[in-house]
């Protein structure tokens, strides 16, 4: 018997049809329908509101690709493309090494090995918000303990540095914290892939004489290829569209030095109300977040297909 | 080559020499990873158990000389965080009954159900995911303003609803996959429903995808802060997150209270991460049906 009997036709009568729902629709219908209302309904009003220009009485006038043009010649939307940029690939890069080094190290043989992938994960289980005042808390100039570390270790010219409040610290700072908080996903994915790699293909490579840097180059990293695009392209995404960490840790300040798109819309919407001009660049980031969706969905295709 | 028994003994002493080493260097690492993970934790929890006194002082003390709970009679008897807890309590549990809902039914019908268009709704559900916050909460605020729902527990059920929708979605479709669809057959031979197959056949064989949904929703909706700080404008609508983050930015910050906070609000996630982490695993590698 098909697991889908349902699919099957049912044989035709001349007696009149009870109307029914099809239970495939009935099932599914209350999530789509929900996510349809919260995600897609906004999507286009979002796209409506990118070409008006909020008037003085409250209400929006078309004005086209107005708000386009606008931000095109704003250098603050510039300078949060570069500074999106800069966190984007400093943390996935920062989150790519340290989670690989990590899974490396925590797939060893070695003594009490699910406490110490538990440690590991801690920073994962913290929300952004406690990340960031937690951070902001040990970045303090004068009270916090990463100068204090500094001083310790003999940078002793580390005593009082502002890294929130300086214009060229303030955003590798917020890249550290990030880096802190988002490793463990990389991590665990990582991990996950390693257990798939038959122990046959080391032993091979040993037989053939590779050391082990070559094993890992012949082996662990082909067979890593798949998880680590798939984590690569999610965490970029994430960060990318990262908000709460930023907006807490450093308002975007100082002067803007961590400014990032998410925020600019931010600012631009709920704190001057400009909200087409803010729907105008959100639309941007859509398309590039759209970008890096298809380019995910594409590799998760391709693998259910092998 | 014919090797000497002295030869072997020096290679045999070589290779534990290395071995040694090699486990000393992993051992080493493994110590910076876990002073790495634990730091800020362990700083976290220092420093709210200072008295105000002893939070600023040059050079910061590591180990509270006076450990007191001040700081968290504070914060849950003074300040209005006892208030913050409740409200995020309430949306987090109505996030995750409507989430299980709404999940569970979508699930077994993606599972059971190929349809015309069931792939690209699928599709569809995972690009969902990817869509960027600050993008829905400009049209989404003004929408629940027109329909007067600011300020409202109901306008942050239904956006994290939605947000953990697709993830437990995919997650309990995976599940119930795994799950031979000759069962609901069986119970359907038998005198149900397609419903009541459901609900008295699959889901109890479905626990631990159940019991990872739902802590996933419920963490969506504790953690998440956007939407909760531009739908709700009246301290005593506040999330925890909310709290948590307007005390940044404050003239003066009392540290030692803001960390005492903190930790309370952490405690649920890691218990419920604990959890997560287990589920996950067995759901993962056992599957749901045994034999």
């Amino acid at each position: 018997m098909s697991p889908l009997a349902s699919t099957q036709v049912a044989p035709a009568t001349f007696a009149p049809r009870r109307w029914r729902v099809n239970p495939a629709y009935a099932f599914t219908l209350p999530a789509i329908s929900l996510l349809a209302l919260v995600l897609l309904v906004p999507l286009g009003d979002v796209f409506y509101l990118s070409v008006h220009t909020d008037g003085s009485n409250g209400t929006m006038e078309f004005t086209g690709l107005s708000n386009y043009r606008q931000f095109l010649d704003d250098p603050m939307f510039w300078n949060a493309v570069r500074n999106t940029a800069i966190f984007t690939v400093g943390s996935v890069t920062l989150h790519l090494l340290l989670g690989m080094g990590a899974a490396l190290l925590l797939n060893r043989k070695i003594v009490g090995r699910t406490v110490f992938r538990v440690i590991a994960l801690v920073p994962w289980m913290f929300s952004s918000v406690v990340v960031a005042v937690l951070w902001n808390w040990m970045y303090s100039p004068q009270f916090g303990v990463i100068n204090d570390i500094l001083d310790r270790i003999g940078i002793h010219s580390a005593a009082e540095i502002a890294w929130l409040g300086d214009l060229n610290l303030a955003l590798p700072a917020v890249i550290f914290a990030n880096a802190w908080r988002g490793f463990p996903f990389v991590m665990i994915m990582v991990l996950a892939g390693l257990q798939t790699i038959p122990r046959e293909e080391y032993e091979a490579a040993n037989v053939d004489g590779a050391s082990g840097m070559a094993a890992f180059r012949y082996v662990t990293l082909p067979h890593l290829r798949f998880v680590i695009g798939i984590a690569v392209i999610l965490d970029s995404i994430w960060t990318f569209r990262y908000f709460d960490l930023i907006q807490v840790m450093t308002h975007g300040g100082p002067a803007n030095a961590t400014e990032v798109l998410v925020t600019l819309v931010f600012r631009n919407s709920f704190e001057y109300f400009k909200f087409g001009y803010a729907s105008a660049i959100a639309v941007v980031t859509f398309f590039i977040l759209l970008g890096f969706t298809l380019l995910y969905v594409r590799i998760l295709l391709a693998d259910e297909r092998r | 080559m014919p090797s000497t028994p002295l030869d072997r003994e020096a290679q045999r002493r070589r290779a534990n020499w290395r071995w040694l080493l090699e486990g000393f260097w992993t051992y080493f690492a493994l110590l910076w990873l876990v002073i790495y993970c634990l730091f800020p934790l362990a700083w976290m929890i220092s420093s709210s158990l200072k008295p105000t006194e002893d939070t600023y002082v040059i050079p910061p003390l590591w180990i509270p000389p006076h450990p007191t709970l001040h700081s968290y009679q504070m914060t849950l008897g003074i300040q209005n965080f006892p208030r913050y807890f409740f409200n995020s309590s309430v949306v987090s549990i109505s996030t995750t009954l409507l989430a299980m809902v709404f999940a569970g039914l979508a699930g077994y019908g993606f599972s059971r159900f190929k349809f015309r268009g069931s792939r690209v709704l699928m599709i569809f559900t995972l690009i969902t995911q990817m869509f960027p916050g600050i993008l829905l909460i400009i049209p989404y605020f003004s929408m629940m303003g027109a329909a007067g729902l600011l300020n409202t527990y109901p306008a942050l059920v239904i956006a994290y609803t939605s947000f953990s929708l697709p993830f437990c979605v995919w997650m309990l479709k995976g599940f119930f996959d795994s799950i031979p669809a000759e069962l609901d057959q069986a119970a359907m031979i038998d005198g149900c429903s397609r419903i009541s197959a459901f609900l008295r056949v699959i889901l109890p064989l479905s626990t631990p995808g159940l019991v990872a949904t739902a802590i996933f929703s419920f963490l969506v909706a504790w953690n998440e802060f956007l939407f909760a700080v531009v739908l709700t404008s009246t301290p005593s609508m506040y999330l925890i997150t909310v709290g948590i983050a307007s005390n940044i930015g404050q003239f003066r910050i009392q540290w030692n209270d803001l960390m005492a906070a903190s930790v309370l609000a952490t405690l649920p996630t890691i218990v419920l991460y604990a959890f997560l982490e287990r589920y996950l695993v067995q759901g993962l590698t056992a599957g749901a049906v045994k034999g």
